[in-house]
């Protein structure tokens, strides 16, 4: 069955087709198994690809087919063609096994949509391009599933066209994702023009067999790294993330979190020859990653909308990821997006859980006290939340600390330092989340009659699988002191990617890990201090009879130092950058240069005037300045 | 006497840009199609007097085939500009400015 | 070989042309269809001695019309382009009011004038190409007779046409007085050698050059094209965007290759060139972003797309070049059957409002806009995406980097109003007013027939690839 491997993405991809032209003649039950045996089909054969994979001598090269030639001609040569190696393997099986669970899980979301049909013709139409983009075996053919993807997140956040916002959301993404494809495709121009083809073996081997020049190699590493700070939401392309929640949840949970945005940092590893050979390029990678990850993290301490949390949260992760891969540790980084796959999206699925109880309500500060009500989501969604803040023995615990440690093998301390500040206000952003939705007083403004309710079964058990693989998926790679051998992950990976710095000394990996769970614990605790032990009540009071109050209950004093040496700089900071700099800088950057293209637009309109005339004086100034040309 | 040919060529160079200049003044289809012609008429005339000097017929031959091409030009932009008045009552050629923007 | 038969292509499209506006003058039958049948007819025998020529390098009138392959391949897609658009008009004409028989007449000797234009390398039988082209295309961009935009595109038209075609007949005679003769060759010659070109000579070049600009749409020179685009019958259109394009740029390529490859030329004509090609990318994509009516924006699109062919010009690059052109015929000629599908007697739906639900309406016919425009878009893997890349990367190669970036980001801003017509076609509740009459079998033969050849040549380009760079290797 391993040989049928090139099945994986043309299953999904056939599925779309005939949803996409019948879909409105068919059942909803009929499409809804569809789609999902289409995935799950992909699935299987994923597992039997990877079974037979695992079972190669080591150094053997994976699974290859060429489908049929391509791009043929003069200097470079380009098949369709798919490759299942160890990497491959890894991101196939994240993304049909994940897209699996939430497609079940749509099943349920969706049921009542007008657009039943359209949904999951384009959430399989997603699967197939993802799935040619982790499975080509050569950049150009890469683009293809790239630009494919974008154009299917494009058309998902767009899903709920009615709403103005999710229109213009869908415009935002696709547009900030165009000018990093441009930057991605004039990589591949100069790479195609310099290495003489464009297949991953043969990029990687002209880069660190030293044929190309470094500067070149830079230049196209930049350009690429910008294609990916497009599609993978890093400073400063990240803007369309955010506005991307307007798509229905379970959309948000695959493409925004698990599979798509995480593409760029796939590219990288893919590419890790490359990047590995260009000491620049894999600076800006590092740091980039790093600011990202601080610079997200502190936007989502000032959200209250439930998506919006997560969707910061998201790009903080992989800023985690390019930081991982920026110093080195590529396996590190592939590891992050793998715990981060399933973690992430059982976040933004146990939110979609809760949006749905109540009736589409997604601001926090209208949540609180459902942890009575959803006794299913509350405690799945506690486990993602210790697993993304890096609670020890979940999954996210020992990806972030793996990258934290490559960092720091690297000699890379102030990025460590940067990554460890991150842990900090990641638990406490996330336990911030927790304690507005699930802890406190109920904040819901329903309509009577409106239950709170828990979810059907097609939601809840998918999230229970992802609950399991976010706690357990850690234990593939452990760190050293669990042995040599322990590291599972980086050792697979060790065939496909570069591998990353020379490990630690046993201590000194201890004491960083320590230190790692006293950043997560230190989030929590600032978390539970600010959000569930002064709970809404008391702080009215305060502020009603600051005198009294201060008097009666001293103890407070002590929230008070807290908040005014911790909480009040860090939230009111994190907030005016969020004001000044995320809404005006980036976001009027591309609005005035989306504007700016109407006015010039609009110039030229004026400018055809419809009357012959200006035509011909059009012409005429033409003609005379081409000849000017010719004479001088 | 007759002068030499760079003197009609150098007519045929003033013929030319006053062609163009009596395009941009005039305003109605068929005075601006007049232009034209006296601005073909002005390459005409620019053929025979290299060829003169060239002392190549080709030159003469080439300007049988512009007049001949003048010609048919000419027979459809008048049918056009018939319409075009059928249409409007008017060739003013400011007046056609439905299609613009 | 000198022989008569090189003139068999022009000579059968031309006597069809004769023939159907006899048959037209005598026919009685309400229903003209036939003479379509007729002309299409001619047009398959011409391609039949096409194939049949095919590298056997026949030439004519002391070589002035010669079918070498490269002449030949473009001749082909003339053909096709014509049978595309007698397609197209057949049910078209009765609907908007457009007398068939004269329709195909034009059409026919509009692609003869294309085929002259390409086959020969004598400046004066180019001109007669380009006038036999332009008197047709004139008289097609106004056959609806009784549309006030119609006889305006042609008026208008006409008037900057002969005014552009003064420019080219002054020209020749500049390039006739410094070279004495009219010969590429010979005035090329004169620049090979190094001694360049007399001050006249520039000249005239530059007013043949600024002639051929214009029939491309060109920026500056472009500003012709929007309003006739617009106003021609929507079958028309598609022939001026495709055919003159085509012709006008297989001149340009045959004329500046050899300049372009020599130092004193290459830097004059290469930057002026180069202004000019970024010019029209982004005159033509930034125009297209407010327009409100589909045909507009794609006319507009057009002149975008003739700045992405000159880089493969200035880029000396043939095979992208004409593979471009192939490409370009079948997307652009399918955005414009969907278009001409839009309608029923006496309306066509141009505008973007009228799209909006269409997805739901017709979702075949909203599928296949959705591929065609994706492919003008440049969107992988449509053949539209396999053109750019081809065009691109060939500008890279040889160097023209900067041209290559303004390429990229030019089209990036061509997405957007790509995508404006598919957001209106999926995400937008319909108007219910747009009501189309769907009895035009012929049309659908195109639609399918463009679509094919959008997925045919974006995923296996291969064969089409290894023609073109047979049919290029002796030329050039």
């Amino acid at each position: 069955m391993a040989e049928l491997f090139w099945l994986i993405p043309l299953i999904p991809g056939a599925s779309a087709l005939l949803l996409v032209l019948f879909g409105a003649k068919l059942s909803r039950r009929w499409v809804a198994w569809q789609a999902c045996s289409a995935v799950f089909l992909s699935f299987l054969l994923s597992s039997a690809a990877f079974a037979h994979l695992v079972r190669l001598p080591p150094g053997a090269p994976g699974l290859t087919k060429t489908l049929f030639a391509w791009i043929s001609s003069g200097p470079f040569t380009s098949p369709i063609a798919f490759a299942f190696d160890h990497l491959t393997a890894v991101m196939t099986l994240v993304v049909t096994g994940v897209g699996l669970l939430i497609h079940v899980y749509s099943t349920a979301y969706m049921a009542e949509d007008r657009s039943h049909a359209r949904y999951f013709a384009h959430l399989n139409l997603f699967t197939f391009f993802m799935l040619v983009l982790v499975m080509a075996s050569d950049l150009v053919l890469m683009f293809v599933g790239w630009e494919g993807v974008g154009l299917c997140s494009y058309l998902l956040i767009g899903f709920w066209f009615e709403r103005p916002a999710a229109a213009k959301a869908g415009m935002k993404a696709f547009v900030v994702n165009r000018v990093g494809d441009a930057a991605f495709i004039l990589g591949i121009l100069f790479l195609l023009a310099n290495v003489g083809g464009s297949s991953f073996s043969l990029i990687n081997k002209a880069a660190g067999g030293g044929l190309l020049p470094s500067g070149l190699m830079t230049l196209v590493a930049i350009l690429l790294f910008i294609g990916a700070t497009g599609k993978s939401a890093q400073i400063p392309l990240y803007v369309w993330l955010p506005d991307a929640m307007e798509g229905p949840t379970p959309v948000s949970a695959l493409i925004h979190a698990a599979t798509m945005v995480t593409a760029g940092v796939y590219m990288v590893c893919r590419l890790s020859g490359l990047y590995a050979a260009s000491g620049p390029a894999s600076t800006v990678v590092a740091w980039i990653g790093a600011a990202t990850a601080l610079f997200a993290a502190a936007m989502a301490l000032v959200q209250n909308d439930i998506k919006k949390v997560l969707a910061y949260s998201t790009i903080s992760q992989i800023g985690y990821m390019f930081l991982g891969c920026g110093v080195g540790a590529y396996a590190a980084g592939m590891f992050h997006l793998v715990t981060h796959a399933f973690f992430k999206s059982l976040l933004f699925l146990a939110a979609g859980s809760v949006i749905h109880a109540l009736a589409g309500e997604q601001d926090m500060r209208r949540m609180g006290g459902l942890r009575k009500h959803l006794p299913v989501t509350f405690p799945v969604f506690l486990v993602g939340a210790l697993a993304i803040s890096g609670v020890p023995f979940l999954s996210g615990f020992f990806s972030k600390d793996a990258i934290l440690t490559g960092a720091f093998a690297g000699g890379q301390y102030a990025l460590w330092g940067a990554g460890l500040l991150g842990a900090v206000l990641t638990a406490f952003y996330m336990f911030r989340l927790v304690y507005m939705t699930f802890y406190g007083k109920e904040r819901t403004a329903m309509e009577p009659g409106h239950s709170i309710h828990e979810s059907p079964r097609a939601m809840t058990i998918p999230l229970v699988i992802l609950a399991a693989f976010s706690a357990l998926a850690g234990y593939v790679g452990l760190p050293v002191f669990f042995g040599e051998k322990a590291d599972l992950f980086g050792r697979y990976l060790a065939s496909s990617v570069k591998s990353g710095s020379p490990h630690l000394a046993v201590p000194t990996e201890g004491l960083l890990v320590l230190l790692a769970t006293a950043s997560a614990l230190l989030g929590i605790a600032l978390a539970f201090v600010f959000y569930r032990r002064t709970p809404a009540l008391p702080s009215r009071l305060a502020s009603r009879f600051p005198g009294v109050y201060r008097l009666l209950v001293g103890k407070y004093y002590i929230d008070e130092v807290y908040d005014a040496v911790v909480v009040r700089p860090l939230v009111r900071g994190a907030e005016k950058v969020y004001e000044r700099f995320d809404l005006k800088v980036i976001d009027g950057a591309l609005n005035g240069s989306a504007a700016a293209a109407g006015l010039a637009g609009k110039g030229l309109n004026f400018l055809q005037s419809g009357l012959v005339r200006d035509y011909a004086l059009a012409f005429l100034i033409g003609a005379i300045t081409f000849l000017g040309f010719l004479l001088l | 006497m007759i002068p030499p040919p760079a003197a009609f060529f150098i007519l045929a160079a003033v013929l030319f840009v006053l062609g163009v200049l009596a395009f941009f003044v005039k305003k109605d289809l068929l005075t601006q199609f007049m232009a034209v012609e006296v601005m073909l008429n002005a390459g005409n005339l620019a053929f025979l007097a290299l060829a003169k000097s060239l002392g190549k017929a080709e030159g003469q031959v080439i300007v049988l085939f512009v007049i001949t091409v003048a010609a048919a030009e000419a027979v459809i932009g008048l049918a056009i500009i018939v319409l075009i008045f059928r249409q409007r009552k008017t060739v003013q050629t400011d007046e056609l400015k439905d299609l613009k923007g | 070989m000198t022989t008569f038969m090189a003139l068999a292509p022009l000579l059968t499209v031309v006597f069809g042309a004769l023939v159907v506006l006899l048959l037209e003058a005598f026919m009685k039958r309400a229903n003209r269809e036939p003479l379509g049948y007729v002309a299409a007819l001619a047009l398959l025998a011409a391609g039949f001695f096409v194939i049949r020529s095919w590298n056997r390098d026949l030439d004519y009138f002391g070589g002035r019309l010669v079918l070498d392959r490269f002449s030949l391949l473009l001749i082909a897609l003339f053909v096709i382009l014509g049978l595309f658009v007698l397609l197209m008009g057949l049910k078209y004409a009765a609907r908007q009011g457009m007398n068939l028989g004269e329709f195909c007449g034009l059409v026919l000797l509009a692609v003869a004038g294309l085929m002259i234009m390409v086959s020969s390398t004598d400046w004066l039988v180019v001109f007669l190409g380009l006038e036999v082209l332009s008197v047709a295309s004139y008289a097609l961009s106004g056959l609806k007779k009784t549309d006030r935009t119609s006889s305006e595109a042609a008026a208008k038209y006409f008037l900057m046409g002969s005014f552009a075609g003064a420019f080219f007949v002054f020209g020749l005679a500049l390039v006739f007085g410094t070279s004495g003769s009219l010969d590429f060759s010979t005035l090329l010659a004169g620049g090979v050698s190094g001694a360049g070109l007399a001050p006249a000579g520039a000249v005239g070049l530059g007013l043949i050059l600024a002639a051929l600009s214009f029939k491309i749409a060109i920026a500056p020179f472009h500003m012709w094209a929007p309003d006739v685009y617009e106003g021609a019958p929507t079958p028309v259109t598609v022939f001026l965007t495709v055919g003159p394009k085509a012709a006008g740029l297989a001149v340009l390529f045959r004329l500046l290759v050899p300049l372009l490859r020599n130092e004193p030329f290459a830097a004059v004509f290469g930057s002026a060139l180069s202004l000019m090609a970024v010019l029209t990318m982004f005159a033509g994509n930034l125009a297209a972003l407010r327009q409100r009516s589909v045909k507009r924006m794609l006319a507009y699109s057009s002149i975008a797309h003739s700045g992405y062919l000159i880089v493969a010009v200035i880029a000396g690059d043939g095979p992208s070049l004409v593979f471009y052109l192939v490409v370009y015929l079948f997307m652009n000629a399918g955005a414009f059957s969907v278009l001409a599908a839009m309608s029923r007697k006496g309306v066509e739906y141009t505008a973007l409002d009228d799209f909006a639900g269409l997805g739901r309406r017709y979702p075949w016919l909203a599928a296949c806009l959705s591929v065609f425009l994706l492919s003008l878009a440049g969107f992988p893997p449509t053949a539209g995406f396999l053109a750019k890349f081809y065009v691109f990367s060939g500008a890279v190669r040889e160097g023209h980097v900067a041209l290559a970036v303004a390429a990229v980001l030019a089209s990036l801003i061509s997405v957007a109003y790509y995508l404006k017509v598919i957001v209106f076609m999926y995400m937008k509740e319909d108007q219910g007013e747009a009501a189309i009459d769907q009895e035009n079998p012929a049309l659908y033969l195109v639609i399918f027939l463009c679509l094919f050849g959008v997925v045919q040549l974006g995923l296996w380009p291969g064969n089409l690839l290894a023609l073109i760079r047979q049919a290029l290797s002796a030329a050039f």
